[in-house]
């Protein structure tokens, strides 16, 4: 992907407009996103006057009614809770792999990374443009700077400015990364894990954790042709692109199958994990399309309608 | 057998180096293949193929010693192998004539056509390990090879000789042969002169070496043609003697500033006498023309005057009227560039302006213009300036000019005035003075000067100087009398002096300028006595000095191309337009000892066999086979495969199942 490029062109985004983040969770203290509150609290819709006591928001005062009646009263607002959308970018080495050779065997398809990042700059306008709240958060070895969002379209270019400025490194830990968002983010909400979730430590146990802390989640699952079917032949000095672990090995069609095998059953054990805890798991290749992965595998799961 | 090209030592060297490197290289496709990948987890290990368990042995040995054998052929088709004895190679020197004169007309072509083909079958009978070094001879011998066996390259040499516009100096040539022999060859063979040997006619006696062999071109030598045009400004006086009716010049013509002289030789090289017709042609338009007979082996001059206001080139042209042919027509004509004649402009302001107009006017390069003093402008264009009893308030400060009795604010201090003073001394070592002398000359009144630094006195009386001259960037000179009102009015003495004045300040405009086509090579000019050999330049047409020499009064140079020469010597500038070849005046008659023509049987050896584009062609065969027998196979083998089915179809399918 150039370094200057929009992340997502115009003709994307005009199609994105129409969606919406799907939850199916009832989350305690939060409201649907498009369900009125009956409490008062900072919004836009105007509800009640009540009494001025010190302390109170002097923004809040009926200037016009104290002019007329000598008399401060404080003017309520409509609360607006949403249900925090947090997406969850994997940054680790791992999700550079796969970037130079694509399908037909020539350069141009687009790294886990990059990928990634795209899917994460859809989702974020398909949440901006229904006012939802969002939290950005990489990760690898821990949870990185968040970007937090809200308000509609016109808030989208931090979003891709932030993306963009993401740069790769470190292994993954999911184990450390859910103790730290679990302590840092108390209030329930969905939870978007965009990543390959190749992690040498298992990723199952963690997620298991986020689900029974109450969060929702939504599992996309990238990997690139050559993590499910490695094309190369004979002896390989091979080596773990998070932690340098070098395994020399010959390889062959019988164990291209075999690795294909288990690679499918930990993608299958994932899934699992997910609709088990009333999630939803999302696999794709890298050499799908954006587009046709979101319209395509996305919509389907019901991440997204 | 020998190695042309390369030693037998570093042959050895190169298959050894190429031989490591395919070695290594086929050591090297044996190792593994290093590859990134996002986790190790899912991998296992296979069956290892039977050739990959030996890494360390070379699995193709029949491939790797396919490529070493074609290796060691291109090699050995590189060193270029020749079966025969080295040492009994003999090195040649072939002098090909490429002297003007080889430029002659031939039955077919040129002269130079014929010398070609006599020298290719030359090399062509040598045997094939001699070694022949290729020399050009015509004013210089240029060597074109060096001694090299490789006789395509040496014919390849002679085929792009051209002929040159020299003439051909044999001795030196011989001379060069013989040192390059001397110095360079390991066997000295034949020095070899191809070529028509038209010399110089005082070259004729030579030393020659015993090892010459002499392959003659005949040449018709029935040739007339120009060897000099030269052009210069008439001399008015003879102009006016002879009143420019010069024969074959139009008629009518009389001398005046545009009035040029052209001056033509001609030579008859043949051996039978020539009538001709020589035309003088000036800006297009026929200037003059003469019908004369040459006798055989004489030169003829022929003059004629011509107008030209207006620079443009003069073309001299020979044809030949009787209908013989002319075997060098390359003579037959020249074109000189007749320069702009130029003309001094001199401004005249004075009470009384008709005195000085006889002193001013007699001369034609000199434009004068008189007038009073009141008529001053400063602004008037003018070389000189001469201010008579007049001082303007704003002399120009850039202008050369001449202050006659001048009045009080000029730029002379005039000390006093005396009557009745006898003018006592003329210094000749000044510009104005050289050549003055008067006896006797009193004038009844003269302004004596006070000098200024830097001034010169040019004459004096007993009261002091009255003539005074100012060298610098721009020149001045004061009268303290008039020497028109003065009793020196009669006297030689007085337009002596103004032309010294004339000459001293625009001395570009008074240089004498010629004109001379002349031809290639070494240049004779005859310096004018007094010639001060330190003001002599020789330049070339981008104004580069050339060097020359001086011996006595003869000042001689070389030009090697054509070209055009300036030499300046004092108030004399003389343009050579070297344009004309040179041509010798007789055809050298070698000594009969001297081996003539191609010798027969000499290329008995010849037919040694040179293998090395068979040895390319095998190299190259073999290194085909290598990539048909296993180069495209493992090309195949390592090719990526096709990207594989999506997860989620095999999901899909994993579920239905």
């Amino acid at each position: 992907m150039p370094e200057n490029g929009p992340l997502i062109d115009t003709p994307l985004l005009e199609k994105l407009e129409r969606l919406a983040i799907q939850w199916q969770k009832s989350l305690p203290g939060a409201v649907g996103g498009h369900n009125t509150s009956r409490f008062a609290g900072a919004g836009q819709e105007f509800l009640d006057h009540r009494q001025f006591y010190d302390g109170d928001d002097l923004r809040a005062v009926n200037w016009r009614a104290y002019l007329r009646l000598e008399k401060m009263f404080l003017k309520m607002f409509q609360l607006e809770p949403r249900i925090p959308v947090r997406v969850l970018v994997d940054v680790s080495k791992s999700m550079l792999t796969g970037g130079a050779i694509d399908a037909a065997g020539g350069k141009g398809a687009l790294s886990k990374f990059d990928y990634g990042r795209k899917l994460a700059a859809a989702l974020c306008y398909v949440s901006l443009v229904r006012l939802d709240s969002i939290y950005l958060q990489p990760f690898a070895e821990k949870l990185g700077d968040p970007l937090r969002l809200g308000g509609g379209r016109q808030r989208f270019q931090p979003v891709a400015n932030y993306l963009q400025a993401l740069k790769p490194g470190g292994a993954t830990h999911f184990i450390d990364v859910t103790r730290d968002f679990i302590s840092r983010y108390p209030q329930r909400g969905l939870v978007i894990v965009i990543s390959d979730f190749l992690d040498d430590g298992g990723c199952e146990k963690p997620l298991q954790y986020l689900a029974d802390f109450g969060h929702e989640m939504i599992l996309i699952h990238l990997w690139a042709d050559e993590d499910r079917e490695p094309p190369w032949d004979g002896e390989l000095d091979l080596e773990d692109a998070e932690t340098g672990t070098r395994v020399q090995l010959a390889f062959d069609d019988s164990a291209r199958a075999a690795y294909t095998a288990a690679f499918d059953d930990y993608a299958l054990h994932l899934r699992n994990v997910a609709l088990r805890n009333g999630g939803r798991y999302v696999g794709l290749p890298t050499s799908i399309p954006i587009e046709e992965a979101i319209f395509g595998p996305i919509v389907r799961a019901g991440a997204i309608a | 057998m020998n190695f042309l090209n390369l030693s037998f030592g570093e042959l050895l060297g190169l298959a050894g180096i190429i031989s490591a490197g395919i070695v290594a290289l086929y050591l090297l496709d044996r190792t593994k293949r290093r590859q990134v990948v996002a986790t190790l987890r899912f991998w296992t290990a296979g069956k290892m193929p039977e050739e990959l368990q030996h890494k360390r042995r070379i699995h193709q040995p029949w491939s790797m010693l396919l490529q070493l054998l074609s290796m060691l052929l291109l090699l050995l088709a590189i060193a270029a192998p020749r079966i025969g004895d080295l040492g009994a190679a003999r090195d040649h020197v072939l002098l090909l004539d490429t002297s003007a004169w080889m430029g002659a007309r031939a039955r077919q072509g040129i002269l130079l056509d014929q010398a070609k083909n006599a020298a290719l079958v030359y090399v062509r009978s040598l045997p094939l390990l001699d070694r022949v070094m290729l020399v050009r001879a015509d004013a210089l011998a240029t060597p074109v090879t060096q001694f090299d066996s490789d006789k395509n390259s040496v014919a390849d040499a002679i085929r792009r000789s051209r002929p040159s516009t020299s003439a051909l100096n044999l001795e030196q040539a011989l001379e060069f042969a013989q040192q390059a022999q001397r110095l360079q060859s390991q066997k000295a063979g034949e020095i070899v002169f191809v070529g028509a040997g038209r010399i110089a006619k005082q070259d004729t006696e030579l030393a020659v070496p015993p090892n010459l062999r002499v392959i003659s071109i005949p040449s018709n030598g029935e040739n007339v043609g120009l060897r000099k045009l030269s052009v210069r400004r008439a001399a008015s006086t003879a102009a006016g003697t002879s009143a420019g009716m010069i024969a074959g010049s139009p008629a009518g013509i009389a001398a005046g500033s545009d009035t040029w002289e052209a001056f033509v030789e001609l030579r008859n090289d043949g051996s039978l006498p020539r009538e001709i017709t020589l035309l003088l042609r000036f800006g297009g338009v026929a200037a003059g023309s003469k019908t004369m007979t040459l006798a055989a082996g004489s030169t003829t001059q022929a003059t004629f005057l011509f107008h030209a206001k207006a620079a443009g080139f003069l073309e001299a042209r020979v044809t030949s009227t009787n209908g013989r042919g002319d075997a060098f027509p390359q003579d037959d004509a020249a074109v000189i560039e007749v320069p702009v004649g130029k003309t001094l402009r001199v401004a005249v302001y004075s009470p009384e302006p008709d005195l000085l107009k006889p002193l001013l006017t007699g001369n034609v390069q000199v434009q004068a213009t008189f007038d009073l003093p009141a008529k001053y402008d400063p602004q008037a264009a003018a070389d000189i300036i001469v201010f008579d009893r007049f001082a303007p308030k704003n002399a120009l400060a850039n202008v050369a000019s001449v202050w006659i009795e001048p009045p009080a604010g000029s730029p002379f201090a005039v000390r006093s005035t005396a009557g009745k003073v006898k003018l006592d001394r003329w210094h000749q070592d000044t510009a104005l003075g050289m050549g003055l002398y008067t006896k006797g000359v009193e004038l009844a009144s003269a302004e004596v000067f006070t000098l200024a630094p830097g001034d010169r006195v040019v004459a004096e009386t007993a009261q002091g100087p009255v003539i005074v001259e100012r060298p610098g960037v721009v020149k001045m000179a004061a009268l303290g009398f008039d020497p028109v009102r003065s009793t020196m009015k009669y006297d030689l003495a007085t337009p002596l002096l103004i032309a010294n004045l004339l000459r001293w300040m625009a001395p570009d405009i008074f240089r004498r300028s010629d004109v001379q086509a002349g031809t290639v090579g070494t240049v004779n000019v005859t310096l004018d006595k007094g010639v001060n050999p330190a003001s002599v330049k020789v330049l070339s047409d981008d104004q580069r000095p050339l060097p020359f020499t001086i011996e006595g009064s003869r000042l001689q140079f070389f030009a090697g191309a054509a070209g055009n020469v300036r030499v300046i010597t004092g108030d004399r500038e003389t343009v050579y337009s070297l344009t004309l070849p040179d041509v010798g005046d007789v055809t050298w008659r070698p000594p009969a000892d001297v081996a003539r023509g191609v010798r027969r049987g000499l290329a008995e050896s010849s037919s040694a066999p040179n293998p090395w584009p068979w040895l390319a062609l095998a190299g190259g065969f073999g290194l085909l086979a290598d990539w048909l027998l296993y180069g495209r196979k493992q090309i195949v083998r390592l090719k990526p495969r096709a990207a594989s089915l999506s997860l989620v179809e095999r999901l899909r399918r994993r579920k239905a199942s």
